[in-house]
């Protein structure tokens, strides 16, 4: 009843999503305990059901935002990365022969993958990485984050759309070999 | 086969609610998990004096009683303005306004015709209250008030 890429990339939000939030909950935690920042922690003030945490002061906020920030960028650009280094080396379609042989032998076929695998899963990841230099450039315009990290989320981002799609092409060309 | 039909679009339109927000998520938890902390103020009001515009009139507070004492010049006399009550919160309060028995009233706005002891302020407003006093001229007066809130 469902279609099924949609129940797909549902399937492949979940993982993403979490991280996201753990990124940005250790990245508070580790800016807020390496860099002694006062901070306070108040319950059910987020959605009426979660802690929100409260700085003392307006340079310790900017601090623990913009360390936050850049570890959820950080991840959300390690997953990107991690599915491209899979849709260009391990890609089920254009996989190299001696490495799929290596693979087998090795038992590790688990790490080949299918097309409709790879690019839901890319897609989701880069939805999110696309999202989060969003936000990071949002964060920027309204004085929180530092532009650099903006400026450094833009390239990366770009980069690795240009990358995927280079992958994509690649796909195109093949199936149109066959 | 209709019912069906109409049971798939609403099945992947809840779905791709699902993933709208699931892919929301991250960045909504990211604006709201911390703040800094603003001045809050927990006063329901403020009140500025404006007594020294007015001669012989003086002003007195003891916590949420206020006492104003003038002389009084001509048998009814309305002074207006003689303290402001600011609502310094983030949303409208409603004030009321108890005077103490006596021929001296106290009321909200501008219009002693018609004096009004219930008002609700919108945030961030200031509201002038004005003396009515009826007694004979040159006879000291005073009035005794709180302000309530709801």
């Amino acid at each position: 009843m469902i279609a099924k890429n949609i129940t797909k990339l549902i399937d492949e939000a979940i993982i993403p999503a979490m991280f996201l939030i753990l990124a940005k909950m250790s990245g508070l935690f580790f800016a807020s305990y390496f860099l002694n920042l006062e901070f306070e922690i108040k319950n059910n003030s987020f959605l009426k059901i979660l802690p929100s945490l409260t700085y003392a002061n307006i340079t310790d906020y900017i601090k623990a935002e913009n360390y936050s920030n850049l570890a959820m960028f950080l991840v959300a650009s390690l997953g990107t990365a991690f599915v491209i280094v899979r849709a260009h080396f391990f890609h089920a379609s254009h996989i190299h022969p001696k490495l799929h042989a290596r693979l087998v032998s090795l038992n590790l076929e688990s790490f080949v993958s299918s097309t409709y695998h790879l690019y839901h899963q890319a897609a989701i990841w880069l939805i999110f990485l696309w999202l989060t230099c969003a936000f990071l450039i949002i964060s920027t315009i309204i004085g929180v984050t530092y532009p650099q990290i903006s400026v450094i989320a833009a390239i990366t981002t770009i980069n690795f759309s240009w990358i995927l799609a280079v992958d994509i092409e690649k796909e195109i060309e093949l199936i149109q070999e066959i | 086969m209709k019912k069906n039909y109409i049971s798939s679009i609403t099945l992947n339109f809840l779905a791709t609610i699902i993933l709208v927000v699931l892919i929301a998520l991250p960045f909504y938890f990211a604006k709201n998990i911390s703040k800094v902390a603003g001045i809050k103020s927990e006063t329901p009001f403020l009140v500025v004096s404006q007594v020294d515009k007015f001669p012989q009139m003086f002003f007195g507070q003891e916590g949420n009683r206020y006492e104003i004492s003038f002389t009084n010049q001509f048998p009814s006399q309305a002074y207006l303005a003689v303290i402001i009550i600011n609502n310094p919160t983030n949303e409208a309060k409603s004030y009321n306004l108890q005077t103490s028995n006596g021929s001296t009233k106290v009321f909200f706005g501008e219009d002693y015709q018609n004096p009004i002891t219930q008002i609700k302020a919108p945030a961030g407003s200031s509201i002038p209250v004005g003396i009515l006093s009826e007694s004979t001229p040159n006879s000291l007066q005073t009035v005794e008030f709180t302000i309530e809130t709801k």
